[in-house]
C-alpha cells in the first residue's frame, strides 16, 4: 500500500481543535465577563461602567459598592454558574439519550424540583431552603427515571419517554399543589416557577458554583466515554466502556447540574437544549470542547437573557425565565425544523 | 364476536352507571330521592339546584369532554402507528392551556366561557407540534412526535407560567381552570359544540377501516388502495379538532386520550370500528370517574379531574415506555 | 486458495458450553466453540440460528445464562472490559452516526481501550488513526462528515474505527449485508489483507453461503443456536450440509475461479426451477 495521501501531521491537525475553533473558545470565554459586566451595570437604576467597575472593586461610593457588590453581582454571577451548568447538562443529557432534543426540562428534572419547591412554599418552608427542596425534587425525579429504566435494555428511547412521563406526572401535581396552595402564597409559587435571576444571594453564588466545580471534572472526565456511548451501545462496549456505570454517572452528574441551576434560578427552559446545539455547530462533535463551549454558551444565553430581561420594559424587569422561554420558542422550532431537514 | 358486542354492550352499561353516580354523588352529600326528583324536573330545593345546576351540566360536560378524547386518542394512534400517542402528549392541552390564559389577560373572557379561544390554541399548538415532526427524512417518526410535542408543550408551558407571573388577576381567573377540571362549566358552552362532535365523530368512523389498512404500513396501505397520507392528515386533522373541544370544555384533561385506546384494545382487540366505540364510552367513564373521585375524596371541595387523571395515566405512559416496543 | 498462512494451531478465543439468548428466552443452546487463530472464521447459518447471539457473547456484549468465553485463558466477561477491547474489536450491525460527526473524530473514537480519561494523543494513537484510514482508503474522507457517506464509504469508515483499536482479534456481525456487490468484495478483501499481513483473526458472520465459502478459511455452519459443523469450506460445504442447515436441496460444484463448492439450490422436484416456466411459455405459444 502506497502512502499517497495524508501524513502523520495531517491527521494531527485535524484531531487537535481547529484553529478557527480554537479563536471562537476563546472569544467566548472573554466575552462572559464583557456581557457580564455589561449586565451589571443595569438594574433599576442605571450605573455607568466606570462606577460599576468601582462598586466591583470596592474603591468609590459605599451605596454604589452595596447596589453593585451585593445585589446585582450575586445575579449576574449566578447568571453565569447557572448558565454553564445549563448548558453542560443538556450537552451530557442529549449524548447519553443519543437524541439532540434531550434535556432536563423534557426529562423530568426540573419538574421534578419544581413540585419539590411548590411543595416546600406550601409547606412554608423557609425560604433559604427553597434551593435544597428543588435540589432534591430534581434527584427523586432521576432516581425515579432511572430505577424505571435500569432493567430493561433503556435505550435511548426508552429514557426518554419514561422521562416525559414523569415530567407529566410532577408537573400535573405542581399545577394541583398550586391550585391548592393558600392564598398568600401563591404569588410566591408563581413567581419561582416563571424561573428568575431576581434577588439572588451570594448564598446562591456559593452553591451553584460548588456545585459546578464539583462536576465539571467528572463531567470532563466522562466525555470520552459518552463519545463512544453516541455510537450506539454495542459499539460502546466493543470498544472497552462500561456502559452500566457510565449511563449512570452521566444520569448523575447531568442532574446534579441541572438541579442545582433550577435550585438557585427555578425552571429556566431551553438553556440547555440550545447551548448544546449552538456548541455543535460551533466546534462540532468533538467532545471535551464541545461541552466546555456548551458550558460557555449557555452562560452567555443566561446573562443575555437577563439583560433583555432588565432593558425591555425599563425600569420593570422581567424574569429571565420568561425572556427564555419567548426567545427559545422561535429558536427552538427553527431548530427542530432544520434537524428534520438533515 | 358475540363477546365483542358483549363487551360494548357492557361499556356502555359501566358509562351509565358512572353518569348516574356523578348526579348522585358528590362534594355535597345528597339524598337519592332528592336526586331523583331533581331529574324529573323539581326545582324547588338547594339540592335540587345543585344536582339541576350543577352536577347535571357537569355530567353533559364529561360526557362530552370524555368522548372526544377518548376518540382523538385512538385516532392519532392509529395516524402516527405510535402507542403513546395523545392528545395531551402534542401540545394540545398545552396549547388551550395558554390561549384561555392570554384570553382572560387580553380580552377579559372568564375562564369558564373561553371555548373558542382554547380551541383555537390547543389546534395550533398540535399542527404546530405535527407539522414539526414531520419534517425531515424520517418523517413522522414516533419519538420526534413525541418529543416535539413535549417540547411545544413545555414551551407553552413555560409562557403560560411567565405570562401568570406577571399578571396576577389573570392568574386568579385561570388557575383553577389550569388544573383542568369539570367544574364551573356553562352547559350552554356544550351547545354550539355538539354538531361539531357529531360530525367529528361520524367522520371517525368513516376512517376505521383506512386506519386499520394505514396500520400494517404505508406500502401495504397503498397496495391496499388506500392513501396513507391523506388518512393521516384527516386522522390527526379530526383528532385536534375533537381534543381541543374537550379542552374548551374541561380544560387541560392529560391521559384520558392515552390510556382509553389501549383499554379499549385490550377488550376488544384493534379493529378500529369498535376499538372507536369502546373508547367512545370508557372515555367519559374514566373522565366522570375521575371526577367523582375527586369530588368524594376531599369533601368538602374537590380534587381535580384533570390532576387525578394524570396522577393515574403517567405511570401507564412509563410502564408503556419501558415494556412496549416503541420504535425509535 | 486459503491456505497461505503458516501453521495457526492456538485458539485464544474459546467457547464452552455456551448458552445464551434474551429476556429469558435461550438463542443458544450449548455451543462449544475453538476459535482458530491467524484464520478468517465464518459463521453461516438460516435466520434465527444464533450467529449474531453468538458474535455477541463471544464480543461479551450479551452475558451468557450459561457456560463461558475464554479469552487468553480466563473469562472474558469478568475481565475488566477495557482489558478486553485491547484484543478483541467489534464491528456489530447497529451503530449509531451522530450528526456532525467527521471521519477523523469516528475513527480517533477507536483508540478509546489504549487512552486513560485524561491522557493526550500519543504518536501510538495517531499512528494507528492514520493506519486504519490508509488502510480503509478513506483518507480524502477525514473531513467529511460521516452521515454524509454514501452507505459504502460508510462502512469502511466504522471498519476504519475499529482497525485503529489495534486489536488480535477482529469480530463483525454481517458486515457486507446492505452492500453492493463491489463494495462487499472491498470489505472482504480488506479483511483478508489485515489477516494475511497482520496475522488478526478475524470471526464475522455472513449472510451469503457462498461469500463465506471463499472468504473464509473456517467455516462455522449453525442451526438452531447449535453448530452443526465446522471446517474449512472446502470440505464440510455439501449438499447433505446445506439440507441440514438450511432446510435446501442443491446440488454443488467446484467454482471455476476459487475452487470451493458452489452451491447451486434445486426445486422440490429436482430440476432447477427453470423449466415448468420455460414449459409453459411454449405451451402458450402454441395455442
Amino acid at each position: 500500500m502506497t502512502r499517497t495521501h495524508g501524513s502523520p501531521l495531517m491527521i494531527r491537525t485535524s484531531l487537535v481543535l481547529r484553529r478557527r475553533s480554537r479563536l471562537i473558545v476563546a472569544a467566548l470565554v472573554i466575552a462572559v465577563p464583557l456581557v457580564g459586566l455589561y449586565a451589571l451595570t443595569l438594574g433599576s437604576s442605571d450605573l455607568s461602567l466606570g462606577e460599576t467597575a468601582a462598586g466591583v472593586l470596592g474603591i468609590g461610593e459605599s451605596g454604589t459598592t452595596f447596589v453593585v457588590r451585593g445585589l446585582r453581582l450575586p445575579r449576574i454571577l449566578v447568571a453565569i454558574a447557572a448558565g454553564a451548568a445549563l448548558g453542560a447538562s443538556g450537552f451530557l443529557l442529549q449524548g447519553l439519550l443519543r437524541n439532540p432534543l434531550g434535556s432536563p426540562d423534557v426529562m423530568g428534572v426540573t419538574a421534578g424540583a419544581s413540585l419539590a419547591a411548590v411543595l416546600a412554599i406550601g409547606a412554608e418552608l423557609a425560604p433559604f431552603l427553597l434551593p435544597l427542596a428543588a435540589a432534591a425534587g430534581a434527584g427523586i425525579a432521576t432516581a425515579t427515571l432511572h430505577l424505571l429504566t435500569t432493567r430493561s435494555r433503556a435505550a435511548g428511547a426508552r429514557l426518554i419517554l419514561a422521562g416525559i412521563g414523569i415530567h407529566a406526572a410532577a408537573s400535573a401535581a405542581t399545577v394541583l399543589t398550586v391550585a391548592r396552595l393558600p392564598f398568600g402564597r401563591l404569588g410566591a409559587a408563581e413567581v419561582w416557577l416563571a424561573g428568575s435571576l431576581h434577588a439572588r444571594t451570594w448564598a446562591h453564588v456559593v452553591a451553584v458554583t460548588v456545585a459546578v466545580a464539583v462536576t465539571l471534572p467528572v463531567a470532563y472526565a466522562l466525555v470520552r466515554r459518552l463519545g463512544l456511548l453516541e455510537l450506539g451501545e454495542d459499539v460502546a462496549i466493543g470498544a472497552g466502556v462500561p456502559v452500566r456505570a457510565t449511563r449512570v454517572e452521566l444520569l448523575v452528574i447531568a442532574t446534579i447540574l441541572a438541579g442545582a441551576a433550577v435550585a438557585v434560578t427555578g425552571p429556566v427552559g431551553f438553556v440547555a437544549l440550545g447551548a448544546p446545539h449552538i456548541a455543535r455547530r460551533i466546534v462540532g462533535q468533538s467532545g471535551a470542547a464541545t461541552l466546555a463551549t456548551a458550558g460557555l454558551v449557555g452562560a452567555i444565553l443566561l446573562l443575555v437573557a437577563d439583560v433583555i430581561g432588565q432593558r425591555v420594559f425599563h425600569p420593570t424587569p422581567i424574569a429571565a425565565g420568561v425572556v427564555t422561554a419567548v426567545l427559545g420558542a422561535p429558536y427552538l422550532l427553527w431548530l427542530l425544523h432544520r434537524w428534520g431537514r438533515r | 364476536m358475540i363477546r365483542r358486542v358483549g363487551v360494548i354492550v357492557l361499556a356502555a352499561v359501566v358509562l351509565v352507571a358512572v353518569s348516574a353516580v356523578s348526579i348522585a354523588v358528590g362534594s355535597v352529600t345528597l339524598p337519592l330521592g332528592e336526586v331523583l326528583d331533581a331529574i324529573t324536573g323539581a326545582r324547588s330545593s338547594d339540592a335540587h339546584l345543585i344536582v339541576s345546576d350543577l352536577r347535571v351540566p357537569r355530567m353533559i360536560g364529561g360526557l362530552v369532554a370524555g368522548g372526544c378524547l377518548g376518540v382523538a386518542g385512538v385516532l392519532l394512534q392509529g395516524a402516527t402507528r405510535n402507542p403513546i400517542a395523545s392528545p395531551s402528549m402534542l401540545g394540545i392541552t398545552a396549547g388551550g392551556g395558554f390561549a384561555v390564559a392570554m384570553g382572560v389577560a387580553f380580552l377579559g373572557l372568564p375562564a369558564g366561557a373561553a371555548v373558542w379561544v382554547a380551541f383555537v390554541g390547543g389546534a395550533g399548538a398540535a399542527a404546530l407540534a405535527l407539522a414539526l415532526a414531520s419534517t425531515g427524512r424520517d418523517g413522522l417518526s414516533p419519538i420526534r412526535l413525541v418529543l416535539s410535542g413535549a417540547i411545544v408543550s413545555s414551551l407553552l408551558g413555560a409562557w403560560t407560567a411567565g405570562l401568570l407571573a406577571i399578571d396576577q388577576r389573570t392568574a386568579d381567573d385561570v388557575r383553577h381552570w389550569l388544573a383542568g377540571s369539570l367544574a364551573g362549566r356553562e352547559v350552554a358552552a356544550v351547545g354550539p359544540l355538539l354538531p361539531i362532535v357529531a360530525v367529528a365523530l361520524v367522520a371517525a368512523w368513516v376512517l376505521a377501516r383506512p386506519l386499520d389498512a394505514l396500520a400494517l404500513g404505508d406500502e401495504t396501505a397503498v397496495g391496499l388502495g388506500q392513501r396513507p397520507g391523506r388518512i393521516r392528515l384527516g386522522a390527526a386533522g379530526l383528532a385536534v379538532l375533537l381534543s381541543a373541544v374537550a379542552v374548551a370544555l374541561a380544560g387541560p384533561i392529560a391521559f384520558v386520550g392515552l390510556a382509553v385506546p389501549h383499554v379499549a384494545r385490550w377488550l376488544v382487540g384493534s379493529e378500529h370500528r369498535l376499538v372507536l366505540l369502546v373508547s367512545l364510552f370508557l372515555g367519559p367513564a374514566m373522565l366522570l370517574g375521575a371526577d367523582v373521585v375527586g369530588r368524594v375524596v376531599a369533601r368538602p371541595s374537590e380534587v381535580q379531574a384533570g390532576v387525578l387523571t394524570a396522577l393515574l395515566g403517567a405511570p401507564l405512559l412509563i410502564r408503556l415506555a419501558v415494556r412496549a416496543k416503541v420504535a425509535s | 486458495m486459503n491456505d497461505h498462512h503458516p501453521q495457526a494451531h492456538g485458539s485464544r478465543l474459546q467457547a464452552r458450553s455456551l448458552r445464551a439468548g434474551y429476556g429469558g428466552d435461550d438463542v443458544l443452546h450449548g455451543v462449544d466453540l475453538r476459535v482458530p487463530d491467524g484464520r478468517i472464521s465464518a459463521i453461516v447459518g438460516p435466520n434465527g440460528c444464533g450467529k449474531s447471539t453468538l458474535l455477541k457473547t463471544l464480543a461479551r456484549v450479551l452475558a451468557p445464562t450459561q457456560g463461558s468465553v475464554f479469552l487468553d485463558g480466563a473469562s472474558v466477561h469478568h475481565e475488566p472490559t477495557r482489558e478486553v477491547a485491547r484484543r478483541i474489536g467489534l464491528l456489530p450491525q447497529s451503530t449509531v452516526t451522530p450528526d456532525l460527526l467527521t471521519v477523523a473524530d469516528l475513527v480517533a473514537r477507536g483508540r478509546f481501550p489504549h487512552r486513560g480519561p485524561f491522557a493526550r494523543w500519543t504518536d501510538e494513537d495517531h499512528a494507528a488513526i492514520e493506519d486504519a484510514l490508509l488502510v480503509t482508503d478513506t483518507v480524502d474522507l477525514r473531513d467529511r462528515p460521516v452521515d454524509e457517506l454514501s452507505g459504502g464509504q460508510r462502512q469502511r469508515v466504522w471498519l476504519a474505527m475499529v482497525f485503529a483499536q489495534r486489536t488480535p482479534l477482529l469480530l463483525l456481525d454481517e458486515p457486507t449485508t446492505y452492500l453492493d456487490l463491489a463494495h462487499r468484495l472491498e470489505v472482504l478483501r480488506l479483511l483478508r489483507q489485515l489477516n494475511r499481513e497482520r496475522q488478526v483473526t478475524v470471526v464475522m458472520v455472513l449472510h451469503d453461503l457462498h461469500e463465506a465459502t471463499r472468504h473464509a478459511d473456517h467455516l462455522i455452519a449453525m442451526s438452531d443456536g447449535r453448530i452443526v459443523a465446522e471446517g474449512p469450506p472446502a470440505t464440510i460445504v455439501t449438499p447433505a450440509l446445506v439440507r441440514d442447515v438450511f432446510g435446501v436441496r442443491c446440488t454443488t460444484i467446484a467454482c471455476p475461479v476459487s475452487g470451493v463448492p458452489l452451491v447451486i439450490p434445486l426445486e422440490d422436484d429436482g430440476s432447477g426451477g427453470a423449466e415448468p416456466v420455460a414449459a409453459a411459455s411454449r405451451a402458450l405459444s402454441s395455442r
